[in-house]
């Protein structure tokens, strides 16, 4: 497949992936702009992929980590001089939700990768170990983010499955 | 649970952005890359013109058929890990690759023959060396790169690189990209052909190279064709997804087609039916690309490129002022197959 008709084909549910995991639309738009130029350069590497949009989606899955820990850091730090002036990192998923349910504000409040995990997993419907291969860790620990994201959720969440708290 | 978490979720699709603007944002992130890129490429240009002046177009022959010709492979590939297939043979007059895929891992193997600039120190990348000769080495979880030159100085690029969970863990991707690198020769190998060829190209243009799917008996494949000098550009250096620092080297491509051939194709949305072209029907798609169906049993597109990049991410108005949906009915209309 060529870029342009990966593009056509692929890109709203990329831009819907990265708007779920971001929960801003800036930061969506920013994340799957780079990411697209960043794969446009190498097309003919991740074009031959059987499943390249599976590759799209662990660049989105990491640029969009890297922009939170980058965040998370210079906010640390200006946080010693001016913690008024800086808004709590996690928090910034739960900005001008209060119109929203509160499982989707208790989802904005999750850390980044165990709400990763649950989009991944229950809204695209991906194996564990497709998940691991696109955060980059074992399937266990896509196991333990997801029991530790669903058991943070369970005061909304109005029934819980058997197993693996699904 | 699944419910109810897919209607959270779902709340969150009214802020999705707009893909006419990510489009938009994308066109103009690639625009500025090869901005910065052609700046630098200025001086290198004048420097190398005597180097890679016009490639001579091929003569046409009776017949009307400009000849593709037989692209050589010029490298051997001694071994590759168990289980890796052989997908795709590209041959141009600057570059030579190869990519084969298990499903769970990809092997890409490149070759540059434009650019013999010697290899620069990159963070992360560590000596190593490839049958005696100096290279460098990164290793992640996610892919192993390896980069040495050839004896005749053109630069190899391996890349080893894993495509799920299940793929092969960090040290099978080391150990399996350097036992690839020990065993390129580079010797030539049997050349690419393509078994389809045109009869017009837009003035200025050549065919610069081909790219063969495997089976290669199958004949599909894509001619690409382009006006610009090749001269070499200076490299790139980017932080790719995983952490890699990475040096991407390109050519003056300028305005070109790629005229693609391909058994299989999944019809869009944004096919547009068009007057039929050598008697099958013919659509416009992304308004800037020909394609004509029912041509030997397959699909042909003529996608027009410029500097490498083709729509959408290039607005078709843009496109149409170098190359006219006539000429792109004109070049699909006098490609003949070959055999």
């Amino acid at each position: 497949v060529d870029f342009d008709q990966f593009v056509v084909a692929r890109l709203p549910a990329l831009i819907r992936y990265c708007a779920m995991l971001a929960n801003d639309r800036e930061l969506a738009q920013d994340v799957v702009q780079d990411v697209l130029v960043r794969a446009h350069a190498r097309w003919r590497r991740i074009g031959a992929m059987d499943r390249p949009e599976l590759y799209l989606k662990r660049m989105i899955t990491t640029e969009y980590l890297s922009w939170h820990r980058r965040r998370a850091r210079r906010a640390a730090v200006l946080n010693r001089w001016a913690p008024a002036l800086v808004p709590d990192p996690v928090s910034d998923h739960a900005e001008g939700m209060a119109v929203r349910s509160a499982l989707n504000q208790q989802l904005a409040a999750l850390p980044p990768k165990q709400r990763a995990v649950l989009i991944l997993d229950f809204y695209e419907g991906l194996t564990d170990a497709e998940i691991a291969g696109l955060l980059g860790c074992s399937a266990g620990t896509v196991r333990v983010y997801r029991s530790r994201a669903l058991a943070a959720l369970r005061a909304e969440l109005t029934t819980v499955g058997a197993g693996e708290d699904r | 649970v699944n419910a109810q978490l897919i209607a959270a979720f779902e709340e969150s699709l009214d802020i999705a952005p707009d893909p006419g603007d990510v489009l938009a944002g994308v066109r103009a992130g690639i625009r500025r890359r090869r901005r910065t890129r052609s700046a630098v490429a200025a001086l290198a240009m004048v420097l190398l013109t005597g180097v890679a002046l016009a490639w001579p177009a091929a003569p046409p022959r009776s017949d009307g058929v400009i000849p593709v010709g037989n692209w050589p492979t010029t490298f051997a590939v001694g071994w590759v890990p168990d289980g890796l297939t052989l997908l795709t043979t590209n041959s141009t007059a600057f570059q030579e690759a190869r990519t084969y895929s298990s499903g769970s891992a990809t092997l890409t193997i490149q070759v540059d023959d434009a650019d013999r600039s010697p290899l620069t120190e990159l963070p992360g990348w560590t000596g190593f060396e490839v049958a005696g000769r100096p290279g460098q080495e990164i290793s992640r979880p996610t892919r192993t790169l390896i980069r040495f030159t050839f004896p005749s100085g053109r630069l190899v690029e391996v890349q080893y690189h894993q495509e799920s969970g299940d793929g092969p863990d960090q040290t099978a991707l080391r150990v399996g990209a350097e036992r690839v690198s020990a065993a390129l020769r580079e010797t030539g190998a049997a050349p690419v052909r393509a078994r389809f060829a045109p009869t017009y190209l837009p003035k200025g243009q050549r065919i610069i190279g081909f790219e063969a799917q495997e089976p290669a008996a199958k004949g599909e494949g894509a001619i690409i064709a382009a006006a610009g000098s090749l001269t070499p550009r200076p490299a790139e250096v980017s932080t790719e997804f995983d952490g890699i620092v990475r040096e991407q080297r390109a050519v003056d491509l300028g305005v070109g087609v790629t005229i693609q051939f391909a058994l299989n194709r999944e019809p869009t949305e944004y096919d547009e039916p068009i007057a039929a072209i050598g008697g099958r029907p013919a659509y416009l798609t992304n308004k800037a690309v020909v394609v004509v169906s029912d041509f030997h049993g397959g699909w042909l597109q003529v996608i027009p490129t410029v500097d490498g990049l083709s729509p959408p991410l290039m607005p078709a108005t843009d496109l149409f002022r170098l190359l006219p949906v006539d000429e792109l009915v004109k070049i699909a209309d006098g490609v003949r197959w070959t055999g």
